[in-house]
């Protein structure tokens, strides 16, 4: 192989390094040395320096709107399936006191249960009332359990009528009436 | 979600939905693969780094327009099981018919019907680094390749293209 072949075939070799100004200065400077002085190399170099510019001026394209949209709806579709976490949390911050809610409803029944049997203890309609507030706590406390119902339905529906109840037996216990009629 | 979800989108998708069709050449499956790119990059979004966010997004959208093309039989874009096994001969299906002009539309339509001409992961990283200007280190950790072998790729497939276009055009080039 002649030198001058020899020169053009490292030409060729190191053109992209050249256009990726990633060769050294001295081969910097080898390179165009030829090419000046080569008619087919500077064509080759032309003709790559026109491929670079041909590519970088191919259509880069926008992310279509309804693309975006779509992906918007599947993450909130996603999302809408999953119990967040910030909802997890706060169930689990109300959970001792919907536990200490469903206890209280239990101690009622018991008591209004042990009252029934004694002389001085409650009217049937009082009894059939207790029962009935005593099934609806459940059934609230069961829902919240679920998640069907929040804590704010829990505390405006339940709580109260926990509370009354509660502070109409310590009123009996303390200063116990006669039958009531 | 509302506005960051669309920065996120507006900041990624173009970058995949160029990559995605470039490399399968049908929109509606680029759109496909940028939608599906674009929740997974914001179920994820808490546990990438920030820094290789891009390359995470690449390497996702490669990893998908690879399922997609496996899964429609996309025209060209079969892609190799191994790269490695590929040769320089087979990097490219073959020439186009000649054409003796180089005006710049002339010469985009050639260079279009080349890039589709290319096998992977050839057309992907000429895609990421000569049409959308990605850094090497982004096209590495997108195609799950070291930034040499992204180079040496890189080196071969743009040598096949200037051999297309010469092909295409004649020897009058």
């Amino acid at each position: 192989m002649s030198e001058r072949l020899e020169q053009c075939e490292w030409a060729r070799e190191h053109m992209e390094p050249y256009l990726d100004v990633e060769l050294p200065e001295a081969e910097r400077a080898a390179f165009e040395s030829h090419c000046r002085s080569c008619a087919a190399c500077a064509r080759e170099l032309s003709l790559a320096i026109r491929i670079r510019a041909g590519l970088r001026s191919l259509p880069v394209f926008a992310v279509p709107a309804h693309v975006v949209e779509q992906s918007a709806r599947e993450i909130q579709a996603a999302s809408s399936n999953v119990i967040p976490l910030r909802a997890r949390a706060l169930r689990r911050r109300f959970a001792l006191p919907a536990i200490a809610a469903a206890v209280l409803v239990v101690a009622a029944a018991l008591w209004l249960g042990t009252a029934r049997r004694q002389p001085a203890g409650y009217s049937e309609a009082e009894i059939r009332e207790a029962r009935a507030g005593m099934a609806m706590a459940f059934g609230y406390v069961d829902r919240y359990s679920r998640g069907v119902v929040g804590e704010d339905v829990l505390e405006k529906r339940v709580v109260p009528r926990i509370e009354r109840a509660v502070r109409r037996d310590e009123t009996d216990v303390t200063s116990p009436s006669p039958k009531r009629s | 979600m509302g506005r960051d979800f669309r920065d996120m989108a507006e900041e990624f998708g173009g970058l995949v939905f160029t990559y995605a069709r470039y490399s399968l050449r049908q929109r509606e499956d680029a759109e496909d693969v940028t939608q599906e790119v674009l929740v997974r990059l914001w179920t994820h979004r808490d546990a990438i780094e920030p820094a290789r966010m891009r390359g995470w997004v690449m390497q996702v959208a490669r990893n998908l327009v690879v399922d997609v093309a496996r899964r429609r039989r996309a025209r060209a874009a079969v892609i190799a099981e191994s790269v490695d096994a590929l040769g320089l001969d087979d990097v490219i299906a073959g020439p186009g018919a000649a054409d003796d002009g180089l005006n710049r539309g002339e010469l985009r339509g050639i260079l279009e019907r080349a890039i589709a001409g290319l096998n992977e992961p050839y057309r992907s990283i000429v895609v990421m680094r000569e049409i959308q200007g990605l850094a090497y280190e982004d096209i590495a950790a997108g195609m799950g390749m070291p930034l040499g072998t992204i180079k040496v790729y890189l080196h071969r497939a743009r040598r096949v293209l200037r051999d297309a276009v010469q092909r295409e055009m004649g020897s009058d080039v």
